[in-house]
C-alpha cells in the first residue's frame, strides 16, 4: 500500500493504470474512492494517482492545525515518490483549491488543471462545518456533510445511497476522526487565491454542478484565469464525478483532447 | 499496479486496501474493472487483489489453448508476489469456475469462496462466442456484453457509460479476439460436479435473476454441502456491476456469518 511520509505525516495513495501521470485530489468528506469511476476509466490511458488527504482514507489523522500549503506539499511528495515529471491534475472542492495553488506554483510539473468546484477564497460558513465535526463528531456530522455535497435526488437513489453508505463505512472502518476532519475543513479555507489567479499559465478547466454551492466561486475563478474553460453539469451537485461520471468524464476527455493531452494509444502500446 | 509471471505469461494486477486478503477474478469479456464498486468498498476492511486474466486488461494475450489450471496458476503467482498465502476468493463466470476448481484443489488457500455464476463446466455458448471473437474481433464485444446484463441495463445512463468504458478500454489496450476466445474455452472438458460434494471451503453462490448461468448455479449450490445461494433480482451475469448494493450486501452477510468480516 503506497504511503509517503513528510514531516512525520503519512499520506496514503493508490495508483491505477499505466501511461502519463494523472493526479486526483478528492473533496471533503470523501477519500480517493470518490473517483472510482474515473480511476477505472482513465487508467486505460494514464497512470492514475489518487491521494487521500490527511484526515481521510488511510492518511494520518492530523489533529493539529495545518494549511492548504501542507496539503500541496503532501501531493508533491507523492509525485516525487512516483517519479512524476509531468502530470494532469484534477481536484474537487478542497482538492480544487489545492490544484489551483499547485497549478500556480508548479507549472513545470502540472500541465493541465481541472478544478471541480473551484472556490477561490474562504467560504463564509466553513466555520460551521469545523464546529459540527468537533461537537457532533464523525458519526454525527459525516452523514450530513456527505448528503450536503450531492443532490437530494442522488442521495435518495439506490446507487447514491450505496455510494454514500460505503463512504460512511470507510470512515468508521478506517477510524477517521472528527477532529482531524475539522482540521481539514480549516485547511480548505485558509487563503484567498484571487490575487494570484490571473497569473495562472496552465490550461484550466473549471467544472461545477448546477446545484453546486461553489458555482459562484467557480464562475469567478474561470473569469480570473485567462482562457479558462468553464463547464456546468445540469442537475448535479458538488460531487458530480460520482453523480454523473458519464457527463464528467466526457468534459475531462474533451478538455484534454483540446490541449493534445489525451493519449492516442494506451500503455503498453 | 504490478505484473506477476507464470510460465512466461505476465499477469497484471492491482492491490487496494489493508486487512485479510481477498482475491477477485473477473468474467469474460471484462477485466478487473468489472469489480470497481467492490474494490472501493471492500478495500476498507480487506487487502483486495484484482487480476486481469491473460488476454484481458494489461495481461499478456495467449492464443494457444490453456485451461483453468493455467488461469489459477497466474492468480497464484500474483498472490505469491504479494505474500498472500490464504484469501477469500471471489470469481465471476469463468472466474467462478476457476474459483471452484481452486477451492477444491487448494482448500488451505481459500478461506471462503464467492462464486458468481458458478458454472461447473464450460458453458455451451463458449465455443460459439470464441468463434465470434476469432472472426469479428472486438466488433463482437458489445453483443457479448449485452447478453450478460439485464435487458434494460445497457440503456440506463450508468449501464451505457460502463459498457462504453470497457469497450473503449478493450480497443485502447488492443485485446485480441483470439486470446479472449481461449479464455472462453479454457473450461475445456472439465466437469467439476463429481467433486463438488467434497467441497470443504465455505461457499456463497450468487446469480442474477436474468443470469443464463442460474440453472447451473442452482445445481452447484445444491451439490456443495452448506452452500449459500443468493439470487439478485433485476440483474444478469454481471450483477456486481449492475446492482452493487444488493451484491455487496449478499457478500458481507455471508462473510459475517462465516466470521470473516473484520469488525469496523
Amino acid at each position: 500500500m503506497p504511503y509517503v511520509t513528510r514531516d512525520g505525516v503519512r499520506t496514503h495513495y493508490v495508483t491505477a493504470g499505466e501511461g502519463p501521470a494523472f493526479v486526483f485530489l478528492h473533496p471533503l468528506p470523501f477519500d480517493h474512492t470518490v473517483y472510482s469511476y474515473q480511476l477505472s476509466h482513465f487508467s486505460t490511458w494514464f497512470k492514475c494517482i489518487a491521494i487521500d488527504f490527511r484526515g481521510f482514507g488511510r492518511s494520518d489523522a492530523v489533529t493539529t492545525k495545518y494549511g492548504l500549503g501542507d496539503l500541496c506539499d503532501d501531493v508533491l511528495a507523492v509525485c516525487t515518490a512516483e517519479g512524476v515529471k509531468e502530470a494532469v491534475l484534477l481536484g474537487t472542492s478542497i482538492g480544487s483549491k489545492a490544484v489551483l495553488q499547485l497549478g500556480l506554483d508548479r507549472p513545470d510539473l502540472f500541465k493541465a488543471v481541472i478544478a471541480v468546484g473551484a472556490g477561490n477564497k474562504p467560504a463564509k460558513d466553513h466555520g460551521q462545518r469545523v464546529e459540527a465535526y468537533r461537537t457532533e463528531g464523525r458519526d454525527g456530522f459525516h452523514p450530513k456533510h456527505l448528503a450536503s455535497v450531492v443532490t437530494d435526488e442522488f442521495a435518495a437513489s439506490p446507487l447514491g445511497a450505496y455510494l454514500l453508505g460505503t463512504m460512511l463505512e470507510r470512515g468508521r472502518a478506517l477510524g477517521m476522526s472528527g477532529e482531524a476532519m475539522a482540521r481539514s475543513v480549516g485547511a480548505a479555507h485558509d487563503r484567498d487565491l484571487r490575487p494570484r489567479l490571473p497569473s495562472m499559465s496552465v490550461p484550466l478547466l473549471v467544472i461545477n454542478g448546477e446545484h453546486d454551492n461553489s458555482l459562484p466561486g467557480g464562475t469567478e475563478t474561470a473569469k480570473l484565469v485567462a482562457n479558462a474553460r468553464h463547464e456546468i453539469l445540469a442537475d448535479r451537485g458538488h460531487a458530480c464525478c460520482l453523480e454523473d461520471p458519464a457527463g464528467f468524464d466526457a468534459l475531462v476527455i474533451d478538455f484534454l483532447t483540446q490541449h493534445a493531452m489525451m493519449p492516442k494509444t494506451a500503455s503498453p502500446a | 499496479m504490478a505484473y506477476a509471471s507464470n510460465n512466461g505469461v505476465k499477469t497484471y494486477y492491482e492491490v487496494s486496501g489493508e486487512g485479510p486478503d481477498m482475491v477477485l477474478i473477473h468474467a469474460n469479456p471484462f477485466d478487473h474493472t468489472l469489480f470497481l464498486y467492490q474494490i472501493a468498498h471492500f478495500s476498507a476492511r480487506f487487502r483486495v487483489l484484482a487480476v486481469d486474466i491473460r488476454g484481458y486488461g494489461r495481461s499478456d494475450p495467449v492464443t494457444t489453448p490453456f485451461g483453468l489450471a493455467d488461469i489459477n496458476a497466474d492468480v497464484l503467482a500474483a498472490c505469491a508476489q504479494e505474500g498472500i498465502t490464504s484469501a477469500i476468493v471471489m470469481g465471476v463466470s469463468i472466474g467462478s469456475t476457476a474459483g471452484l476448481k481452486l477451492a477444491l484443489e487448494r482448500p488451505g488457500f481459500c478461506k471462503a469462496l464467492i462464486a458468481v455464476g458458478a458454472g461447473y463446466n464450460k458453458s455451451e455458448r463458449a465455443e460459439a462466442r470464441a468463434e465470434s471473437y476469432r472472426t469479428h474481433g472486438l466488433d463482437y464485444h458489445r453483443e457479448h456484453i449485452e447478453q450478460l446484463v439485464a435487458p434494460e441495463f445497457p440503456a440506463t445512463p450508468m449501464g451505457d457509460y460502463l459498457i462504453a468504458a470497457i469497450m473503449e478500454r478493450a480497443r485502447a489496450l488492443k485485446w485480441q479476439g483470439a486470446a479472449m476466445g481461449r479464455v472462453l474455452t479454457s473450461g475445456g472438458d472439465e466437469d467439476l460436479r463429481p467433486l463438488l460434494p467434497t467441497m470443504s471451503v465455505p461457499t456463497l453462490i450468487i446469480n442474477g435473476a436474468y443470469d443464463n448461468s442460474l440453472p447451473r448455479g442452482t445445481e452447484t449450490a445444491e451439490l456443495i454441502p452448506g452452500a449459500v445461494h443468493a439470487i439478485l433480482p433485476g440483474t444478469g451475469h454481471a450483477c456486481c456491476l449492475e446492482d452493487p448494493a444488493a451484491f455487496d450486501t449478499a457478500v458481507t452477510d455471508f462473510l459475517r456469518a462465516q466470521g470473516l468480516l473484520p469488525a469496523p
